[in-house]
């Protein structure tokens, strides 16, 4: 009779909810946010998308919800006027039903799904979601608040066609020369360059690509004397000395979204979070920790993909500008050929650091939502067995990521001051010009 | 000599045995069943979590086989080793039966794991022993090669020890040959590389630098013992050397063995060329254009019957579509080019079939003859499987599991297992490999069905299309029947014992059987002639081959419907040989060396057509990269410059050349003298045009001032349209060849001219041009307009847009020529091009009519590089002559089933995908692979998220129908070179011979060569810009063709002809100086060369 009477239990009260509104309905839909952004991150991870494509998908989603959002509430200011022509959208239909964080989770739900390669999955993750608020919410208000996501995912949709990603895709590749001091392919499978062509990428605040065009690195030069040089040496003996510590904390930020493994006469890839989506998860854990209500989830989801969004486009228009060497590639034809990096060389070039760019701006955009102090423990590279890592601010979280790329023997130290300074200056700005909460802290 | 022969004539009993007691055979083999043979043998492969294929690279090369008669009973026997288990000696009873006798022979092997192994008579006591490889055990404490001396009474020792020759590297293979011709066998031990793979720096090669634990070693025997004489003797023995074959021969006939090394993954092969003093040099590079990318297994006999070796190697392309998508993928260009650069060669995915050219130098010709795709290949051997007097290949395959499942490597989804690899955590091993997929596939028998230069596969008709895992195989005559029987070692299966009926099913064929043998020594490197009526059937004897096996050590010569040779020649060693005289076939002859004259056996030398007479110029083409723009293109075409135009400029009577300059460099003029052939013009004006690619040059007069002229047009779609590196110039000469640009003579256009036919079109006594325009930049496929140039006298070329109406989008052209085609008396027009017919215009009075249609050149949609017309058969109607790619490529085309370009913008992107697609089966796919189809178009992965999604499909299933129906859709029916004979105003499509195919044809020269009064042709071409996938076309060497009075061509082979040609030429002109004829061959990189005809 124990195991029947559960089973009872929700038969009677799902029988209840069709019926009619319960009177006090399952209202933690922060987190189905929340879980929702998580399923993004899985799908990306399986279909393997670069970091910049990845910040991409986050930040349309992230776009969908918030504006949703912004149709819904007063204290919330629409996208349209601020993320370059964004659209007017319809405003939110005027019916009691209507509910806009099931509105805002199904025009996430659908930009995502157009955006991510494995539809099927995120369509389930959708479906079981939308089962879910329809026992809570019955019939009458999911179909009203999903048909309004679906016409605000459209819009957006729509707007992020034009932002030249498909054209990007048959622009030219990357062209090696004989320069033995400018970026190219790196072992072990000395892949194309990805994304040169990424600063042609619509901004979302920035007024274009160059905005925080970071000072030119070092002159590269195998003087002995060179800045450059003593850089260079710092990568080599910093990866041949490196402490446990120093260890944890490359591996815990690789972010590296394919990794080749070669292992007797196979060759596997291991598949990782990128570092976008890493702030991602970042995002998810201090809403959480911070007890915030859906719409200002969506607010947080915004600010930080949007920091990350623009982020990467600076930081790819300086790195196919500089157009800088990587560590490997020197150290291998000047003085160790067999010297191998800690972490894999990522495939594209090495001024400024993408993850330093981009921590810098998340960490920024995400202490302008919780705070300058805000703790966290960081539990995001769980699933890849590496264990969780406390901070006491986004900002320590940030620098630890940008020279984690030291120590992973991957960046010289320019790319990663230079990177993290270009990324909280373009964070700052978006977070003073990217209005959103209008409300009381 | 004939006394030290003895013959042993086949016995019928055997035949009439396996007639009377079996159902009557229906295919060439019958595979034996294996419980009455009495083979228990099974090559069991058991993996676990701590020896495995991901901690020991070669844990599925499996084993090998040795046939010989270790019994001297008259019947070869057979051993078979096992990676994990104990290795076996069979005895042959005769009756296809076997005695397992490897526990009192002591032969069974102590070591964890065997791997290739070769019988020999190393001792030179008449008895054959036994060297077995070892590898696997990564302890190291195991795996010493072992050495079973011959008893002589069914018994052995193992003495590896005491004969020095206990390797300890992870051996695949041991060949003994004579290097030295010292009398005794040496020993090469071909070792794999300890290190991961991936671990290396590519851009570092260590091949110089010996690794002190392994690296193939040469062994020179000393009489009682091997010494090590790697080092000294020039063999490489580095950590990159992923040995899997070592195949040894004469490849340039000087009497030295040569040794070929397949190299597995990144590191190249290696040719050895026996220096004859102890030594070898690596040569490979020299002698080869390309190789195999992994290659393994080889073989190395004669498949054309010229008395040269030819050396075939397998690699692993699948064969189709299906599993070519779902395991394969190429380099990309870029990589290609940093290997090159690194050292690295060219290395392409695919079997090569290197055809000698007699001369130690060799042509790539195994697309065209066909067997290029024979899936994860191991085994080669070349054989005459039918006896029908040509060699044909038999190919063992298979892997246990597909190491290279695209999906199993990006979407191994167990996040378990991708956690452990990730944190380095003790990996279970054993779940990662049960998850990937394994499917038997069926070997490979290919037929030579045109004198080596096409093969068709015969697995299925002759009954050996068994699906298996097989590795080691070897061909030998167990039932002394006169055909050669196979004998294949597989993997979790027992190994095939196919009978050969060829007695049965080929009564008309033939075929002699030689036992050489010499007292107290060796017979290894005797080469056989056999000489019947005109044929010429030719072996070498180097047993050890293939892969990790040794076959039967007995010659065998197909010989087809000769039943008598008129002589044998057999040359024992380089002072020793023997000749036979009316030699009945069906026989196993005995000979005994006992020593004799002086040898020397040379095909009496005929003075070539050609002389090499001297160089002129050096030109270089600059580096410039189409596939970064195009990321769908297969080949480039920004390549096809180096032209040349012939005239008198300077009135001195004799003929003066301007060759076409690269992008970057100028064009250069040469004045011809007596002396001195051709000298460098100084003081030109071509400098001022370097930045321009010149693609095509005439002289002629344009002014009507009663001097040559010189036009020279810009092309190559590096440049964009309109800029001015476009714009064709005219240069003005002053009557003493000093020449001055004409910047008004013609008009600025800018497109990219490919070629131009200069003639009096409209008849009003000046000459216009043709410009044909190859194509649209960043835009292929999509077809570009030509035009007309009319000169309206005074030295003014205007474009004539009324008579250019007919050339509106015409297509991509490469190449135009003028000349009255339907015999009213002006000049008409030809032009070809990519993806284009062979195309006429007939000029009406000054208005173009295309014509192609009705004078009958429908169907002849190619991709042409050159067009030429000329009488060749003197009947007074101008023929064309015109180069296409030739057939040594991976894909097919013909009229039913042609190739296809969908070109459209299928993602809405504003940018054209051009789709290139070919028929496999009825069914026309995308040869586009997965990743680099949706690179270009990502919305197609929604659909082909997985390899497999995509793997099968049809270009239908893969794109909507509605957008393929609004695709441009463009044709190949035909890759051949061709002539089309003009009869009175419809030509009739002759293809040149197959020997015409093996490359593309860019240059085309008529020209009685030989001096009978008919026209021959000189052909010149070869492509190096193509996409590592499909591999660079580099096998011509020049083709000489003579004509013969009945129209057909007489193919000359390059040793021959004399014509040996290096890299891509571009042009050939031909002209006389002082009572002598000369050809002048223009090509990308490198000098001039003229040659003089000797007739």
């Amino acid at each position: 009779m124990n195991r029947l009477f559960p089973s009872l239990t929700v038969l009677f009260v799902s029988f209840f909810l069709v019926q009619c509104a319960p009177k006090e309905p399952y209202t933690d839909h922060s987190s189905d946010l929340q879980n929702e952004f998580e399923a993004i991150t899985q799908i990306l991870v399986h279909d393997i998308f670069s970091p910049p494509v990845a910040a991409r998908v986050y930040a349309y989603t992230a776009t969908a919800a918030y504006e949703v959002v912004a149709q819904s509430h007063p204290d919330y200011r629409s996208l349209n006027g601020q993320f370059h022509d964004f659209p007017a959208v319809p405003a939110a239909p005027n019916a009691t039903e209507y509910m806009p964080e099931i509105a805002a989770l199904q025009a996430a739900g659908k930009v995502a799904t157009a955006l991510v390669f494995s539809e099927d999955r995120m369509q389930q993750h959708m479906d079981e979601v939308m089962a879910k608020l329809v026992q809570n919410h019955g019939k009458e208000a999911v179909s009203i608040s999903q048909a309004y996501g679906e016409i605000v995912a459209d819009y957006v949709l729509n707007w992020a066609k034009g932002d030249h990603y498909n054209q990007s895709r048959t622009f030219t590749k990357y062209e090696i020369n004989d320069d033995p001091m400018r970026w190219k392919p790196t072992p072990p499978d000395y892949m194309d360059g990805i994304e040169p062509h990424w600063r042609n990428i619509r901004t979302l605040i920035m007024d274009s690509a160059q905005m925080f065009k970071p000072v030119p690195p070092p002159t590269p030069s195998m003087d002995t004397a060179s800045v450059f040089y003593r850089d260079l040496m710092q990568v080599y003996h910093t990866v041949n000395n490196l402490d446990d510590e120093q260890t944890a904390i490359a591996k815990f930020w690789d972010c590296n979204p394919y990794v080749s493994v070669h292992r007797g006469h196979v060759m596997l890839a291991t598949k990782k979070i990128t570092p976008g989506g890493h702030w991602i998860g970042i995002t998810g854990i201090a809403c959480r920790k911070a007890g915030l209500d859906f719409f200002r989830t969506a607010d947080a989801y915004l600010r930080a993909s949007t920091g990350l969004f623009d982020g990467f486009i600076s930081c790819w228009d300086e790195k196919y500008r500089s157009e800088l060497v990587r560590p490997e590639t020197l150290i291998n034809e000047n003085f160790d050929a067999q010297w191998k990096p800690l972490l894999q060389t990522p495939p594209f070039p090495e001024y400024t650091s993408g993850h330093s760019v981009i921590s810098g701006a998340a960490g920024v955009m995400l202490s302008g939502v919780f705070g300058q102090n805000f703790a966290f423990q960081d539990s995001t590279e769980r699933p890849y067995g590496l264990p969780d890592r406390s901070y006491p601010s986004f900002t320590a979280a940030s620098d630890e990521a940008a020279v984690s790329r030291l120590y992973g023997g991957i960046h010289y130290m320019p790319a990663i001051e230079i990177g993290v300074s270009q990324g909280r200056s373009l964070g700052a700005y978006i977070d003073t010009t990217l209005v959103t909460y209008t409300g009381n802290e | 000599m004939k006394g030290f022969y003895s013959l042993i004539y086949l016995g019928c009993c055997t035949l009439l045995f396996n007639c009377s007691s079996e159902a009557p055979v229906e295919a060439l083999f019958t595979e034996m069943d294996n419980a009455r043979t009495g083979i228990a043998f099974v090559n069991e492969l058991q993996y676990d979590k701590d020896f495995n294929v991901f901690n020991y690279r070669n844990f599925y090369n499996g084993g090998g086989v040795a046939v010989g008669d270790v019994n001297n009973d008259g019947y070869v026997d057979l051993y078979f080793t096992a990676n994990q288990k104990s290795n076996r000696l069979y005895l042959n009873n005769g009756d296809w039966t076997f005695t397992d006798i490897t526990e009192k022979a002591s032969v069974g092997g102590s070591q964890s794991w065997s791997t290739g192994v070769a019988m020999a008579d190393v001792n030179g006591d008449g008895l054959l022993d036994i060297y077995v490889s070892n590898s696997g055990d990564i302890k190291g404490d195991s795996r010493a090669n072992e050495f079973f001396v011959n008893n002589g009474d069914g018994t052995f020792r193992e003495e590896a020890e005491r004969w020095g020759i206990a390797d300890q590297g992870l051996s695949t293979h041991g060949v003994f040959f004579d290097y030295d011709r010292d009398g005794d066998l040496d020993l090469y031990v071909l070792n794999n590389s300890y290190r991961a793979i991936g671990t290396f720096n590519l851009e570092k090669s260590t091949r110089e630098i010996r690794d002190p634990e392994g690296g193939d070693k040469l062994y020179r025997n000393d009489g009682d013992r091997f010494t090590d004489v790697s080092e000294a003797a020039g063999i490489l023995g580095s950590e990159i050397g992923f040995g899997l074959g070592t195949t040894v021969g004469d490849v340039n006939g000087d009497g030295w063995l040569d040794v070929y090394i397949s190299n597995d993954f990144f590191e190249k092969d290696y040719l050895y060329i026996n220096q004859g003093d102890g030594t070898f040099k690596e040569s490979l590079e020299e002698h080869m254009r390309h190789t195999s990318f992994a290659s393994m297994g080889a073989d190395m006999a004669d498949i054309n019957n010229d008395a040269a070796v030819d050396v075939f190697v397998t690699d692993m392309l699948p064969q189709g579509v299906r599993r070519l998508n779902q395991t394969t993928t190429f380099e990309n260009w870029d990589v290609y080019q940093n290997k090159l650069a690194w050292g690295y060669y060219h290395q392409f995915n695919r079997n090569m079939l290197h055809l000698n050219t007699a001369a130690g130098d060799f042509m790539e010709i195994g697309q065209l003859s066909g067997v290029e795709a024979t899936d994860w290949s191991w085994g080669a051997l070349l054989a005459d499987l039918d006896n029908d007097g040509w060699r044909d290949i038999y190919i063992s395959n298979g892997i246990a599991h597909d190491l290279t499942d695209q999906d199993y490597i990006n979407y191994i989804s167990n996040e378990e297992v991708m956690r452990s690899i990730v944190t380095e955590d003790g990996v279970n091993y054993k779940e990662l490999i049960d998850l990937m997929p394994s499917k038997r596939i069926p070997n490979y028998a290919y037929k030579n069905v045109a004198e080596g230069y096409k093969f068709v596969d015969r697995a299925k008709e002759w009954g050996l299309s068994k699906p298996s895992h097989s590795n080691g195989s070897v061909y030998a005559d167990i039932d002394n029947d006169g055909d050669l029987d196979l004998i294949v070692n597989n993997v979790n299966q027992p190994p095939f014992l196919w009978r050969n009926n060829a007695e049965i099913i080929h009564p008309e064929n033939h075929s002699i059987q030689l036992d050489l043998r010499k007292k107290g020594g060796h017979t290894i490197g005797a080469k056989v002639y056999a000489y019947a009526q005109g044929s010429l059937y030719y072996a070498e004897h180097v047993p050890m081959k293939g892969f990790q096996s040794s076959v039967d050590p007995r010659i065998h010569l197909g010989i087809g419907a000769h039943t008598v040779l008129d002589s044998v020649v057999v040359v024992w060693s380089a002072d020793s040989r023997q000749t036979l005289l009316n030699v009945a076939a069906d026989s196993l002859y005995t000979l005994q060396n006992e020593g004799g004259h002086r040898a020397s056996i040379k095909v009496p030398l005929q003075e070539p057509l050609f002389e090499m007479n001297a160089t002129y110029g050096m030109r270089t083409e600059n580096s410039y990269s189409q596939f970064n723009e195009e990321r769908l293109l297969t080949t480039m075409s920004t390549t096809e410059g180096a032209k040349l135009a012939l005239g008198d400029v300077n009135g001195d009577g004799y003929q003066d050349i301007y060759q076409c300059g690269a992008a970057g460099a100028p064009g250069q003029l040469f004045f011809g003298s007596d002396w001195y052939g051709f000298e460098l013009a100084l003081q030109q004006p071509f400098d001022e045009h370097a930045a321009s690619e010149d693609t095509d040059a005439a002289f002629f007069d344009y002014d009507g001032d009663g001097d040559l002229d010189l036009y020279v047009a810009s092309g190559s779609l590096e440049f964009t349209a309109g800029s001015a590196e476009l714009f064709d110039r005219l240069y003005k000469n002053d009557g003493r060849g000093n020449f001055r640009y004409d910047a008004n003579a013609l008009p600025e256009l800018g497109l990219p001219t490919s070629s131009i036919a200069v003639a009096d079109f409209d008849q009003d006594g000046d000459l216009d041009v043709f410009c044909a325009v190859r194509g649209i930049k960043g835009r292929y496929g999509v077809p570009a307009s030509s035009l007309y140039l009319m000169n309206y006298g005074e030295g003014m070329l205007r474009n004539e847009r009324q008579t250019t109406r007919g050339f509106n989008r015409i297509g991509m052209l490469t190449d135009c020529d003028a000349g009255d085609l339907d015999g009213d008396g002006d000049f008409d027009l030809v032009a070809v091009g990519e993806w284009q017919g062979v195309r006429v215009w007939i000029n009406d009075q000054g208005a173009f009519n295309e014509r192609t249609l009705d004078m009958g050149l429908d169907h002849s949609q190619g991709l042409w590089n050159t067009v030429t017309l000329e009488d060749l058969n003197n009947d007074g109607q101008l023929d064309i002559i015109a180069g296409n790619l030739g057939e040594n490529c991976r894909l097919e085309a013909s009229v039913e089933k042609p190739m296809a370009l969908f070109v459209n913008d299928f993602d809405g992107n504003s940018f054209s995908d051009p789709v290139l697609c070919s028929y496999w089966g009825d069914t026309l796919f995308p040869r586009v692979l997965r990743h680099n189809l949706i690179s270009q178009m990502p919305y197609l992965k929604k659909s082909n998220l997985k390899y497999a999604d995509y793997a099968g499909k049809s270009v239908f299933e893969v794109f909507d129908t509605t957008q393929l129906e609004r695709s441009a859709l463009m044709q190949v029916q035909t890759l051949r070179s061709t002539v089309f004979f003009n009869r009175n105003g419809q030509f009739e499509h002759a293809p040149l011979p197959l020997r015409a195919q093996i490359a593309p044809v860019y240059a085309i020269k008529a020209v009685d060569v030989n001096d009978d009064g008919i026209k021959d042709l000189v052909l010149g071409g070869n492509l190096h810009e193509v996409q590592p996938e499909w591999g660079r076309y580099d096998a011509s060497r020049g083709t000489v063709l003579l004509g013969t009075a009945n129209g057909d061509w007489d193919v000359v082979e390059t040793h021959k002809s004399g014509l040996n040609l290096d890299g891509q030429i571009r042009d050939i002109q031909s002209y006389e100086r002082d009572g002598a004829s000369y050809l002048l061959f223009s090509r990308l990189n490198g000098p001039m060369e003229e040659y003089r005809i000797t007739k």
